[in-house]
């Protein structure tokens, strides 16, 4: 059969933290916040850093 | 067993069918189909004519492997299961989800500048948030937040001009974190500002009443800039926002967005932007870039609709931007997320509140008094929601034929009800600008990036 797995984008945000645009939020539970809250459908306070993420500074 | 029969859960045999939200994808970079289930999210590269049976939902080509590998990634389901019924038990929970409390409130309705889209200083009102309704709407989030056992407290200080009315607005961030301290609850502070009147006190000050993030617009190269986001004096405030974000990237306190507002007016100059602001210019990639869609579709920027893009252009023009803010140095992650409701405006815990203590679903119709859903009361209560905050939170894309029946609808939610109200009077239309191409080229980033990432891992080992 003629199917090739690529990867799963909904996996994809818990991987690297993302800012999900205040109007066209692009990372479902980023917990992120610099999206500004309020437009955000997904919230979560534990922390979202990945390894990409880890030199972050602020 | 032919192939396409299985046992369910009930040890039944159960026939099996095509998922509903299969999206056969073709873009010329690729020499298959993309199969991605806005479902599930499992996302394939197919042959023909395994497009051919997803779009014609026929099973019958497809192999005993095949059948069960779909299978397995929610692309074939038991014919018993109803995924109207998946999508609108997801979408209820999160409505109805106690995690957060969140709103967003108008320090006041005075600004500044006079940028030339905006719906801020509508009818000329200037009025700021007094202590006295800020102690009102204080009352309100905590007290909301201990009868609905939410477990973090978010505020976002918008306006007009926040900064214009920073002092009320430190009072409020003190005040929530240390309810939020008290009662062991998250909390997450943020603040949208044209930034021109920011200073290192303030940020200072921001952080320490517990504000981590910060949103400021920049609209393209400074003759751009200025001829859209102009000050009350007629004066370009480009350079006032440059130095706020220059000082915002060397202080590291705050994470920081700069938003650039995007139409037919300044797309051009705006990939000059970041070549200006990216790594070989100003360098400040240690902000996030967020592309914003101008639409003249509210009552107050209509008159604008004439240099918004067309619709079937923001796909094309969103991708170009993201890749190119990318080889500026900008972090992007850009992908399709799994989402059962549009905005988070439409969590019944999500409210906006005016400096008069008015409260609104989205912040995008405060202050036109037909879309008000009430007002906080001199107890700190919303004590009378109108029916329109009743018409609002029953918006339900499974009551549209069109949304019901979109492949995209997992991924998108249902539209915004701002939208759908400017469009057709209702909120509970479709409400869709671009959403479909937005999410096709997301697909299409996520796409490239697990190529590349996979390139990079296949070399390693090679090595």
């Amino acid at each position: 059969m003629g199917i090739t797995f690529i990867g799963n984008p909904y996996e994809y945000g818990t991987l690297a933290k993302q800012h999900c645009g205040v109007n066209n939020c692009t990372d479902f539970n980023c917990g992120d916040f610099s999206c500004t809250s309020h437009h955000c459908t997904g919230f979560t306070t534990s922390s979202t850093t990945s390894v990409e993420d880890s030199d972050d500074d602020w | 067993m032919p192939p396409h029969y299985s046992i369910c859960l009930q040890k039944t045999v159960n026939k099996m069918k095509f998922s509903k939200f299969n999206l056969i994808l073709r873009d010329e970079k690729y020499e298959q189909p993309v199969l991605f289930n806005t479902l599930s999210g499992s996302t394939f590269f197919v042959d023909e004519k395994i497009a051919a049976a997803v779009e014609k939902r026929d099973l019958s080509v497809l192999d005993e492997m095949g059948m069960e590998y779909l299978t397995r990634a929610g692309v074939i389901i038991d014919d018993c299961m109803n995924e109207d019924n998946i999508f609108t038990y997801n979408r209820d929970n999160i409505k109805y989800s106690s995690e957060v409390f969140s709103t967003t409130v108008f320090l006041t309705w005075a600004c500044n500048l006079r940028c030339v889209y905006c719906f801020q200083e509508r009818n000329g009102n200037v009025q700021h948030m007094d202590k006295r309704i800020a102690d009102r709407y204080l009352k309100f989030v905590k007290d909301s937040t201990v009868n609905k056992g939410c477990k973090n407290v978010a505020v976002t200080l918008f306006g007009g001009e926040p900064l214009l009315n920073i002092e009320v607005g430190y009072y409020i961030l003190e005040e929530l974190q240390n309810f939020c301290k008290e009662n062991e609850l998250g909390f997450e502070g943020s603040i949208i500002s044209n930034g021109t009147l920011l200073t290192e006190e303030i940020v200072q000050n921001l952080v320490k009443y517990g504000c981590n993030s910060i949103q400021i617009t920049l609209d393209g190269v400074k003759e751009v800039h200025d001829s859209r986001r102009i000050t009350a004096n007629g004066s370009g405030s480009f350079d006032e926002t440059i130095e706020a974000l220059k000082l915002l990237n060397k202080l590291r306190m705050i994470g920081t967005v700069i938003r650039i507002n995007v139409d037919k007016t300044n797309l051009d100059s705006t990939y000059n932007l970041l070549d200006y602001i990216g790594k070989n210019g100003l360098n400040l990639t240690r902000c996030y870039v967020d592309f914003g869609i101008v639409k003249g579709d509210t009552q107050a920027c209509a008159n604008y609709a004439g240099n918004c893009l067309v619709e079937s252009e923001i796909g094309d023009v969103l991708y170009s931007l993201w890749k190119y803010a990318e080889e500026q140095g900008f972090r992007y992650n850009i992908a399709p997320a799994r989402r059962f409701i549009y905005c988070g405006l439409y969590k019944e815990n999500n409210y906006t509140i005016t400096p008069n203590g008015d409260v609104y679903k989205c912040w995008e119709h405060a202050g036109e008094p037909v879309h008000r859903v009430g007002h906080i009361d001199n107890r700190g209560m919303l004590s009378y929601k109108t029916p329109v905050f009743y018409d609002w939170m029953t918006a339900d894309p499974m009551k549209n034929d069109e949304c019901r029946n979109c492949v995209y609808l997992p991924t998108c939610g249902g539209g915004c009800g701002v939208i759908s109200y400017n469009e057709t009077g209702t909120y509970h239309a479709k409400g869709c600008y671009g959403e479909k191409e937005k999410i096709n080229r997301s697909l299409i980033m996520f796409i490239d990036k697990t190529i590349e990432r996979q390139k990079q891992v296949d070399k390693e080992l090679k090595e």
